[in-house]
């Protein structure tokens, strides 16, 4: 009937404090479970022991005993407080957020959760954030981990992360801050966990947990997951705008009759240059090609890209331009040659002039 | 404590009760739990008033100096007169004193009634004066450094409050007018949760005035009613006595401003404020 | 001196005779002294306003199931198989508004309380008759209102009302919804007022505080809460309602309110409303278990106390709700500790009723099925707002399953079980018809059964962080909610079962006697159903209210010359604790 039937059983241990939950949790479970387990062995016992058997059973007199009322009045009223003790120290270890975290910061507004992250880069519904994995001689971890600050734009949400075993109401008018320390890559959900209207379930998003190395590229827009764009406002998603702004799919473009040649899934490889040497597709290489194009043609190709000097393209922007053609994988598409001027409606698509030179 | 002696036959007892000394302190006993609900029911805005004024105390001073505090005074004291005129009546209907009773229930409807004109009053002059919490916006022409107007868009409420506190001599500085808005809406609330309680307590009275006419308290015994409805009347006033610190007196006022306010409220003297 | 039955047990007082069978079928009670529709609409016998509330509230309660069917069944498919997602969102409010304002809050007080309260303090009647029948009315008129608005547009705030949803963002009628409830809340502070006055000025000679049964005990501390909570959900719906009719921010931050204050001051009732809802049940069980082992409550002292010990510490801990709002550290602190200070009386009750058993005489009709249901299910909800009242696990478990499996462990498998009990024992009081041993049974385990089949995958699915009030979820949940569905279901049967056999039982059941259960509360002392006024002669009490334990007392009592049940007693100074008549226990 299923085909699978799944069963969850416990969330995945993605943060330091969802372990130390996950055990506070564990010994309440099993103080309650013996608790309750006397009272519904004493239910089970004694059900079976004194059942009625006839009509007009004796019972002893018993009115109480202030020794066991003590008792099991003390004994609960202790195991309350370690709870307690525990739980507060729980909860204040992972209000102790260190200063020198960096900041993020996170919107809830019906019905979609807004990141920042402190470099600029925004998400809707995905929060990437890099793993703590820092450890000192003794296992203990000195990972800063981040800060998060939240807010509401309306209503009163809650940002909830399970995996992290943690959640926070964000309140419109205020702004509060909570610390995370992600030990374990994977991806995860994010709930809104306060009933905030209609789209109260569909407020709901992943949080990406990824190794240092791959966030650092994903922040740069070099790294994304398959068929994502480069997160707003990473240096590559404005390499693109730029590319764009500067019409250079108007000949590095998808089409056959491009005038210049492809750069998706270039970055890395060797190409071979007009003189017969191999080139490697590294950063120097593309800076080189976009200040002083005519110093390495690639073979096949004529000598027609202009020069972008810094005047024209000043450092950072040269910098958002390099990572933009980094991140283009071999499935990305180039931008198409219309993106920012589309023909009219029922127009002939005309190859552009110039040689139709075969792709390398 | 013994009714007084008369002649005529005791007053009939309710059929669940067994005699009328039960009958009497049950009464009493129910009254009394009563008014600890309305207790928590008025402390709950008092707390959330507190609340607000704890964090926003140059605010609600303010509005507190806004307010028509001559009328007030007036009120406090014929509200507490009220109160005596109730206990007043009380004692004759224990001695039986069926003139007495009526007259004193009298007074306190009048004294009552009186009470609810000049707040009514009150209430229109707050509504010319544009005391009205409202989330109207109006656009005023901000004289700019240079000389240029620039049109900025204001709270029409946080504009009338400005234009009555200068007009009291009250320095505005440090005061983000808007949030005086939150200090009016808890005066409206609380002022007007306590004329409904007046209403129904007047109500209340003029009812057991018309049982007297009607002989009901022919039987001394039956007291206790009026003694149940004077702890409500009492209730109200105490009411009142928390009302007045705390919203009249968060602000400065003067002798001569209360005079002034209170002649301008009965119209004896024109146009605005001392 | 009239002759004492042969008993095994000690009745509080010297029970009324029985009626031969030829004078027993002529007999007049509060059932048959008078006919039509206004001699129930306008009665003021407490009895008569009972049965009121008890076709009422069943309704309501029918209304409440119909919302949560609707909602269960929605949930089937993690994108939502019948609703929209805004009807599911008026559904599940709907399903919380009318299951906890219009049934559980006023269930026990109004129907048992109202019936009970005076027979078992040997009274006539409550102590403000007409009162009673205004409290009803203003109940039914909010109740109705209230019912009416959620047909006509629906509420889709959840019963928590927060704003700034609730007063600038929701579409639906909240300013009049709000305004039923506010009607219902007059309903019971009036019945609040009524029982303390009744229980603190009406007791018969010889009931004494502590020979109280512990269902006044516990109706006492039901009222206490009610007084002192009620009033403020009402200055809080006028807050809200004046924010939303003027526009002005009392909670609105965008006008320089604060949201939170609305959480304080909605949770500072709301917490002991549920109070309100489990120590009428708790009173219930009591007297369930003590008849049903034939024994005395273990601790009588005790369970009485811990009573009030709830109902003024559930005052102190409303802000274990308000965790993660925002609420400020060293408040969550000490909410944190106050909140593991009130689990402690619950904790002695539910010891001292299993001690009850120890060495009785266990029967298992209807009432006690119940009762041993409630004393599982009870303690399971109970221990499970554990994780919840500590600061640290709250931060996981907060508004999600975990939270509706706990309070719907106390409030369903607590209350309504304990409802249930009492329902099915004193149904042969009310009715004098006895109803199917059979089928009643059969209905008890089918309920259990059910619930647990419903809740317990709710624990899993909140511990993996399924949000509440979803009306669509992440796949992986689904297998958990179809279980919960199924078992919703087999629950639904279970209380439907009593709409049948019950009203069966007054055609068709057999005549029930004075004391069908063989019990020693006064209200058993007399035949079922109970005369107009209760009790021909105001009944003297001589004990405690559990002397299962101690048969034939009266007996002895009467051999020392020392009962004098025919004479109309000498009663003592009223409104003042009637002096010890008798030495009893």
């Amino acid at each position: 009937m299923f085909a699978a039937i799944e069963i969850p059983t416990v969330p995945p241990q993605a943060s330091e404090f969802a372990a130390t939950y996950d055990l506070f949790f564990w010994y309440i479970t099993a103080v309650i479970l013996a608790g309750a387990g006397v009272v519904f062995a004493m239910l089970i016992a004694f059900s079976y022991l004194y059942a009625r058997r006839t009509p007009t059973d004796r019972t002893p007199r018993i009115l109480g005993s202030t020794k066991l009322e003590m008792l099991w009045t003390g004994i609960p009223f202790v195991f309350f407080m370690s709870f307690f003790v525990f739980g507060f120290k729980i909860y204040n270890d992972q209000l102790d957020i260190p200063d020198d975290a960096p900041e993020y910061f996170v919107a809830g507004k019906q019905w979609m959760w807004k990141m920042q992250h402190p470099d600029g880069q925004r998400e809707i519904n995905e929060l990437h954030l890099p793993v703590c994995d820092q450890r000192d001689a003794s296992g203990k971890l000195t990972d800063p981990g981040i800060k998060m600050s939240g807010t509401s734009e309306d209503v009163i949400h809650d940002f909830g992360i399970p995996a992290f075993r943690h959640k926070f109401d964000v309140v419109p008018g205020r702004t509060i801050t909570v610390g995370y320390k992600p030990t374990l890559i994977g991806t995860y959900h994010i709930f809104c966990d306060q009933y905030c209207g209609q789209g109260h379930s569909q407020m709901v998003g992943k949080i990406h947990v990824l190794s240092k190395a791959d966030y650092a590229a994903w922040k740069e827009g070099t790294f994304r997951l398959p068929g994502k764009n480069p997160v707003d406002g990473s240096p590559a998603w404005e390499g693109r705008k730029l590319f764009l702004k500067l019409q250079c799919n108007s000949c590095h473009n998808n089409e056959a009759s491009a005038r210049a040649p492809q750069l998706s899934g270039m970055y890395g490889t060797n190409r071979p240059l007009e003189d017969g040497k191999l080139q490697k597709f590294d950063d120097e290489y593309i800076k080189r090609s976009i200040r002083n194009p005519i110093a390495q043609v690639a073979a096949g190709w004529k000598s027609i890209m202009p020069a972008y000097p810094v005047d024209k393209v000043d450092e950072i922007e040269l910098r958002n331009l390099t990572a933009y053609i980094k991140s283009l994988k071999n499935t990305d598409k180039l931008p198409d040659r219309t993106e920012l001027a589309p023909a009219p409606v029922g127009a002939p698509v005309q190859p552009s002039p110039g040689a139709a030179a075969p792709k390398p | 404590m013994a009714a007084s002696t008369m002649t005529q036959e005791a007053a009939p007892v309710a059929h669940h009760f067994n005699n009328m000394l039960q009958q009497q302190s049950t009464v009493r006993l129910g009254m009394w739990l009563f008014l600890v609900t309305e207790v928590l029911f008025f402390g709950g805005a008092f707390c959330a008033y507190t609340g607000y004024r704890i964090w926003f105390p140059k605010e609600f001073e303010a509005g507190s100096a806004a307010l028509n505090c001559g009328i007030a005074s007036v009120n406090t004291f014929l509200l507490l007169t009220s109160s005596l005129t109730c206990t007043l009546a009380i004692r004759a209907a224990y001695k039986n004193n069926q003139f007495g009773i009526k007259l004193w229930l009298l007074a306190t409807i009048v004294l009552g009634t009186v009470f609810l004109g000049l707040k009514g009053r009150e209430y229109h002059l707050d509504y010319e004066e544009g005391l009205i919490p409202t989330s109207r916006t109006i656009v005023v022409q901000e004289k700019q450094d240079d000389g240029t107007y620039l049109p900025k868009e204001r709270s029409q409420f946080a504009e009338n409050v400005t234009k009555v506190l200068k007009q009291e001599g009250y320095k505005t500085e440090g005061v983000y007018m808007p949030r005086v808005q939150l200090f009016f809406v808890f005066y409206y609330v609380m002022t007007g949760l306590h004329v409904i309680h007046m209403i129904i307590g007047i109500g209340l009275l003029s009812w057991q005035l018309t049982l007297a006419q009607m002989g009901f308290f022919k039987h001394p015994e039956r007291y206790v009613y009026i003694e149940v409805m004077s702890l409500y009347w009492h209730f109200v006033d105490m009411v009142w006595m928390f009302l007045l610190p705390l919203l009249y007196f968060a602000g400065p006022h003067t002798l001569e401003q209360a005079i002034g306010q209170f002649q301008m409220a009965i119209g004896l003297a024109s146009g605005h404020h001392e | 001196m009239t002759k004492v039955p042969e008993l095994h047990y000690t009745p509080q007082m010297v029970p009324m005779p029985e009626l031969p069978p030829e004078q027993e079928a002529n007999r007049l009670h509060y059932l048959n002294h008078s006919y039509g529709i206004f001699s129930w609409l306008l009665t003021v016998d407490h009895k008569r306003i009972g049965l009121l509330y008890l076709v009422s509230a069943s309704v309501f309660f029918l209304f409440g199931g119909l919302a949560v069917a609707l909602v269960r069944l929605n949930l089937i498919t993690p994108t939502g198989a019948i609703l929209e997602l805004d009807q599911y969102n008026k559904a599940f409010t709907a399903h919380g508004t009318i299951m906890l304002f219009l049934f559980l809050i006023p269930v026990i007080p109004g129907v048992l309380g109202n019936f009970l309260v005076p027979m078992m303090i040997g009274a006539k009647d409550m102590a403000f008759p007409k009162l009673n029948l205004l409290s009803w009315y203003v109940w039914m008129a909010g109740a109705m209102f209230f019912v009416w608005q959620l047909t006509v547009g629906g509420l889709d705030t959840g019963w928590t009302l927060y704003p700034p949803y609730s007063s600038k963002y929701s579409h639906t009628n909240v300013l009049y919804a709000g305004l039923g409830i506010f009607i219902t809340g007059f309903s019971s502070i009036l019945t609040a007022v009524n029982i303390i006055a009744t229980i603190h000025k009406m007791r018969c000679p010889g009931m004494t505080w502590s020979r109280l049964p512990l269902f006044i005990w516990a109706m006492y501390a039901t009222s206490l809460i009610q007084l002192l909570g009620t009033p403020v959900i009402a200055v809080t719906i006028i807050l809200l309602a004046t924010e939303k009719i003027f526009g002005v921010g009392i909670f609105d931050p965008a006008l320089e309110g604060d949201p939170i204050l609305f959480q304080h001051m909605f949770w500072f009732y709301s917490h002991p409303a549920v109070y309100i809802m489990i120590l009428p049940g708790m009173g219930v069980i009591n007297e369930t278990i003590t008849c049903f082992s034939r024994k005395n409550i273990f601790g009588y002292k005790a369970v009485a106390w811990s009573s009030v010990g709830i109902a003024v510490v559930g005052f102190l801990v409303w802000g274990h709700h308000m965790f993660l709002a925002g609420q400020g550290y060293y408040l969550g602190l000490l909410f944190s500790i106050l909140t593991m200070l009130v689990a402690v009386p619950s904790a002695i009750k539910v010891f001292n009723w299993s001690a009850t058993l120890f060495k009785g005489s266990i029967s298992f009709e209807a009432p006690m099925m119940y009762t041993m249901g409630f004393l599982v299910l009870f303690t399971i909800g109970g221990v499970t707002g554990l994780y919840l009242g500590v600061l640290g696990s709250d931060i996981h478990l907060h508004d999600t399953y975990f939270v509706i499996a706990h309070f719907h462990f106390t409030m369903v498998g607590g209350m309504l079980m304990a409802w249930l009990a009492g329902l099915h024992f004193w149904w042969p009081k009310m009715t004098g018809k006895m109803y199917s041993d059979f089928w009643s049974r059969l209905a008890a385990v089918v309920a259990i059964v059910g619930f647990i089949m419903t809740f317990i995958p709710q624990f899993i699915l909140g511990y993996n962080g399924m949000p509440r009030r979803y009306p669509n979820y992440a796949p992986e949940f689904q297998f958990l909610n179809i279980l919960s569905t199924a078992g919703a279901s087999i629950q639904g049967i279970g209380y439907l079962m009593p709409l049948f056999y019950l009203p069966a039982s007054l055609f068709l059941g057999r005549k029930a006697g004075g004391n069908p259960w063989m019990a020693t509360g006064l209200e058993w002392q007399v035949p079922s159903p109970p005369p107009m006024h209760n009790f021909d002669t105001t009944p003297v009490v001589y004990y405690g209210p559990y002397e299962y334990s101690m048969p034939n007392g009266l007996e002895q009592l009467e051999k020392a010359g020392m009962i004098f049940s025919d004479e109309e007693p000498n009663i003592a100074h009223a409104g003042l604790s009637t002096p010890e008549v008798i030495r009893g226990s």
